[in-house]
């Protein structure tokens, strides 16, 4: 309706720059196309077929069974539920820090925000394992923190549920992809003007409401983009629970174990499946969630 | 047992990252007369065949590859496509891989270091099969019981001791599913072997690993580094199923630990060489069987893993800060840790089959 | 300077450890006021402004509005509202959602809302568009929005932060008129700040200049163009000639010569002539005092002309001269004689 109003000259030209548009990016989408069905669409599909298939004396034989889903969503369910719950913690946490990490380097840190955002960049070359070693440091019953209580007085006996427990797993993996949800979210708030966070406090606005309002609508696709990469991280993560965890078993483990001590590559692939559509509807929900977040 | 023994933290990540395992050809540039021969094993285990210029004197060239679970060099053999001549499996997997026809008998001949190989080892009923040899024995451990003697002063001479009130929060276990399920078998049930189990039988197992985490449990270690680092800062001080390495990763990591062999047993592990079936080079193969227990190499490969050797040679010529297996005594280690066969694979005589120990273990796990 | 303005700035200062952004300064604004704060860049009336609004936390001094000390208070609280230079619209709001946005904030009901919404739409002519995102407006359209958006709260005052600036200069026309027509019909209070002497000239009621962080002079837009207190807004606002001269027992000589009697301290002072008071050529009679020089370069501008003229002591001065009336001609290279009345002059401070 509203290229009615164009002179009819400029709407022709805009049709002709579109369809030009559109064949450059097929030819530059091509490279990637190729590689994702080839990497993980054509292996997908491999693997949704073997997850019907059983397993007899070491060798993966046809079927069409349902009973590896059964199995996942009958005995493993309770796994899969508590790696959600730890995941789902772990992604809230890290994203709600890493926006005010990022507020804090956009809106804050004036002339240090471009020190302060290779800080968090720097994080991510310290590698994996160093991470979760320098919590073991921290968090043991010989660690900074029970040595510091116990030299104050404070406790007569280590606190031993800092360490090999789910906390640990969720602070460790929390300090691990923190990097992942502060860069997606500075880069949306980039895109906000200072001038609009004014404009809301002088019509009235409290600092909540300026996030509720203003930031949070704003920075919609970096939000959801820095949560579902934490939880997709965390949930898929076993070695940070496997390390840090204790005596808890993440879901993920299952999985590895199947295409790995139990010889169960059928179920593994079940499992797999079972994880990934319940991830896409954690995901899901997720944007549906931001998506209806309106000031009100 | 040695999937879990060496599976370091490095191959843990290599494992997460999709086990490409890096395939690698040493000694020197390949000669054309020399025959190449690829062993698909545990990483570390070709450091003794690197040790020594034997291999290359006899014309051999060794390509290794690394693996990253006994169930790999199934799947890799049986299908086929591939030039791997030896693998080096844990010895309950040798008459399943017979059975299967995935490996060919050894000619005792063509290995004289045989000779120097104790006998508790060299005829173990696994890697006999219909009395012709499956398997060369190379290395070997058991599920000791650690602990820390600065907490423990005295050696704990029952397993059940895990569960005394003192020790509530400081028990450390490996995930090891076989390891674990055998050992919690032997102690609670009146099964005559341990990896023959009836339903009920393997229940009471689970049963009883179940209310060990609940109440006494602080860390499944995903490999026996995590468990002497656990050991190491004082997080644990005593553990369910365990190895003798451990006091050497302990020690390592500046931490003196012991190893004790509780009154009800445990179990006994080996890992040894086989012959792929598919193997075309097997002469050159039978050069290599002969060098995986020669002296030199033994050495080489105690120093490197920490595990028992089986060369009475290398044993008599070993760093004594290495000699703390009980070496001098095979007899009566004999007696308290035992060479278990693998749960069988077919169910029969309502027998648990070891796809059925594993879903059971991931209950325990879940719990 | 009314003691009982509506927003009263007492010895207000900002400074960021030695850098002075605002020295101490005293303002008064009254009711109804359209102030124009202006000056150049860096001068600190943005500062000012937000100082005001509450967006800038006062290094010394209080700030009244409608008696009630502000100082403490962030923006969130004060009776003022801003039109930002980005304007800062919510990018993810419609112009609807935009406008009605502060009156959410103050929990009003929706009917009561939507009328005002529509009140102040009419008010600044947006009624057409008040269902369009943002990114479908002109440049001037975001501005009545950021306009409306503000004067729907009905601010004590409404303070605007070069609100021209980004528009072309035709939109920049029809703008000013329309403030001005607003400002008339709701009879509010106006503070805008701008480096643009004709905009402040045309849109302001009264005038503050600002000079390093200084408030250096207020008053009507007359006041401040006829008579400037220093060199600086005689030459900021509008163009002037500043000639030097010297005070000797109450006769002011200038340095190019000519005379007139002028109380005062003995010494040298600086006189301001706009250069369309210069008359050139006078009649005898008509200028209270003249001065010869020699007609350097000529301009023809339309409605003038511009006449630059070279001075005995070397000086330089600057006439605009009627460009209709043809006795006004004169060639590069004439000697002519230049004068003006004596009110005309401004004595500066120096």
């Amino acid at each position: 309706m509203k290229a009615s109003r164009l002179p009819d000259g400029q709407v022709i030209r805009d049709g002709a720059m579109r369809i030009r548009g559109q064949w450059s990016v097929a030819w530059m989408m091509t490279p990637v196309a190729i590689i994702f069905t080839l990497l993980f669409i054509l292996p997908s599909l491999n693997y949704f077929v073997l997850s019907f298939w059983r397993v007899a004396a070491f060798r993966v034989v046809p079927d069409f069974s349902y009973a590896n889903y059964a199995r996942a969503l009958g005995q493993h369910l309770p796994v899969l539920l508590y790696t959600f719950k730890l995941a789902l913690l772990t992604a809230m946490m890290t994203t709600v820090l890493g926006f005010l990490l990022a507020y804090v380097i956009r809106f804050r840190a004036g002339r240090l925000a471009p020190f302060l955002l290779l800080v968090t960049l720097l994080t991510l070359f310290g590698g994996y394992l160093m991470k979760v070693y320098a919590w073991k440091t921290i968090l043991g019953n010989e660690g900074v923190i029970n040595t510091a209580l116990l030299g104050l007085g404070l406790i007569d006996q280590p606190i031993t549920s800092l360490f090999y427990s789910p906390g640990a797993v969720v602070v460790t993996l929390v300090h691990f992809l923190l990097p992942f949800a502060v860069l997606p979210i500075f880069s949306s708030l980039r895109g906000v003007e200072e001038a609009e966070i004014e404009s809301a406090r002088d019509l009235g606005a409290s600092g909540w409401r300026v996030v509720s309002d203003i930031l949070v609508p704003r920075c919609r696709t970096g939000i959801l983009a820095a949560f579902s990469l934490c939880f997709l991280a965390a949930v898929g993560d076993y070695v940070t629970p496997a390390i840090v965890g204790g005596t808890i078993s993440m879901f993920g483990r299952i999985i590895e174990s199947q295409f790995g001590q139990a010889f169960n590559a059928p179920l593994g692939a079940a499992l797999s499946f079972v994880m990934l559509f319940a991830s896409a509807l954690v995901l899901l929900t997720a944007s549906l969630l931001l998506r209806l977040w309106r000031p009100r | 047992m040695r999937h879990i023994a060496f599976m370091s933290r490095r191959q843990m990540l290599a494992a997460m990252a999709g086990g490409a395992a890096a395939f690698a050809s040493f000694g020197p540039a390949a000669a054309a007369e020399k025959t190449k021969v690829t062993m698909f094993g545990w990483d570390g285990y070709q450091t003794g065949l690197m040790a020594t210029q034997n291999l290359a004197a006899q014309d051999v060239e060794l390509a290794f590859s690394a693996m990253n679970n006994n169930d790999e060099i199934i799947t890799r053999l049986a299908s086929g496509g591939n030039d791997i001549d030896l693998i080096t499996p844990y010895m309950g997997y040798v008459p399943l891989l017979a059975a299967a026809g995935l490996i060919q008998p050894i000619d005792d001949a063509l290995v004289p270091n045989l000779q120097k190989v104790p006998k508790l080892f060299r005829n173990d009923r696994n890697i006999m099969v219909d009395g012709k040899r499956y398997a060369v024995p190379f290395t070997w451990g058991s599920g000791a019981m650690v602990y820390d003697p600065a907490v423990i002063k005295t050696a704990p001479e029952s397993w059940f001791d895990v569960l005394k009130p003192e020790y509530a929060g400081k028990v450390g276990m490996s995930d090891d599913p076989l390891g674990n399920l055998l050992l919690a078998a032997k102690l609670v049930t009146d099964a005559e072997v341990p990896t023959r189990l009836t339903r009920a039988q393997l229940d009471k197992a689970i049963a009883f690993l179940v209310k060990l985490k609940k109440e006494h449990l602080r860390q499944i270690a995903v490999s026996f580094g995590e468990l002497a680092d656990a050991l190491a800062r004082n997080e644990i001080s005593i553990t369910f199923n365990g190895g003798e390495f451990v006091k050497k990763y302990a020690a390592d990591k500046g931490k003196a630990v012991e190893f004790a062999y509780p009154k009800e047993g445990t179990f006994a592990w080996l890992d040894v060489c086989s012959l792929a079936a598919s193997s075309k080079n097997t002469a050159a193969a039978h050069k290599v069987l002969n060098e995986m227990i020669e002296t030199q190499s033994q050495l080489a490969l105690a120093k490197e893993t920490a595990q028992g050797i089986c060369n009475v040679d290398a044993i008599a010529a070993l760093d004594p800060a290495l000699k703390f297996y009980p070496y001098d005594n095979l007899a009566d280690f004999g007696s308290k840790a035992q060479f278990y066969q693998m749960p069988p694979l077919e169910a029969s005589d309502g027998i648990m089959t070891w796809t059925d120990w594993q879903e059971a273990y991931e209950g325990f796990k879940a719990a | 300077m009314s003691e009982n303005g509506l927003v009263r700035l007492e010895g207000v200062s900002v400074s960021y450890g030695t850098f002075h952004a605002l020295r101490p300064l005293d303002l008064a604004i009254g009711h109804g006021d359209f102030l124009a704060i202006l000056g150049p860049s860096g001068c600190g009336k943005t500062t000012l402004l937000r100082a005001i609004g509450g967006f800038q936390r006062p290094t010394s001094g209080r700030i009244l509005i409608d008696g009630q000390d502000v100082t403490a208070l962030g923006p969130e609280k004060r009776p003022s509202n801003t039109v930002f230079q980005g304007y800062g619209l919510f990018p993810h709001l419609n112009v609807r959602q935009n406008i009605g946005y502060g009156l959410r904030i103050a929990s009003r009901g929706r009917p009561e809302i939507a009328r005002e919404v529509e009140h102040i739409a009419a008010l600044v002519r947006l009624q057409e568009y008040l269902d369009r995102p943002i990114d479908k407006l002109s440049g001037g359209q975001r501005q009545r929005v950021a306009l409306a958006r503000a004067l729907v709260m009905r601010p004590k005052v409404l303070l605007l932060d070069e609100p021209l600036a980004a528009l072309d200069l035709k939109l920049r026309q029809t703008m000013q008129e329309e403030l001005r027509r607003i400002h008339r019909e709701i009879g509010g209070t106006f503070v805008f700040v701008t480096h643009d002497q004709s905009e402040a000239l045309s849109l302001a009621t009264r005038i503050a200049v600002m000079n390093e962080g200084h408030l250096v002079q207020i008053g009507s837009p007359e006041e401040i163009y006829q008579r400037p207190q220093s060199r600086f807004v005689a030459t900021f606002l509008g163009e002037a000639n500043v000639l030097a001269a010297t005070r000797r027992a109450g006769q002011v000589t200038f340095a190019a010569g000519g005379s007139f009697a002028s109380k005062g301290a003995d010494g040298d002072i600086a006189i301001a002539v706009r250069p369309e008071v210069i008359r050139i050529a006078p009649s005898p009679g008509t200028a209270d005092l003249t001065l010869r020089g020699q007609v350097r370069d000529r301009l023809y501008l339309g409605s003038h002309l511009r006449y630059e003229i070279g001075l005995a002591d070397g000086g330089r001065l600057v006439a605009a001269a009627d460009a209709t009336d043809r006795r006004n001609l004169h060639a590069p290279g004439d000697e002519i004689t230049v004068g003006w009345a004596h009110d005309a002059q401004v004595l500066l401070d120096k």
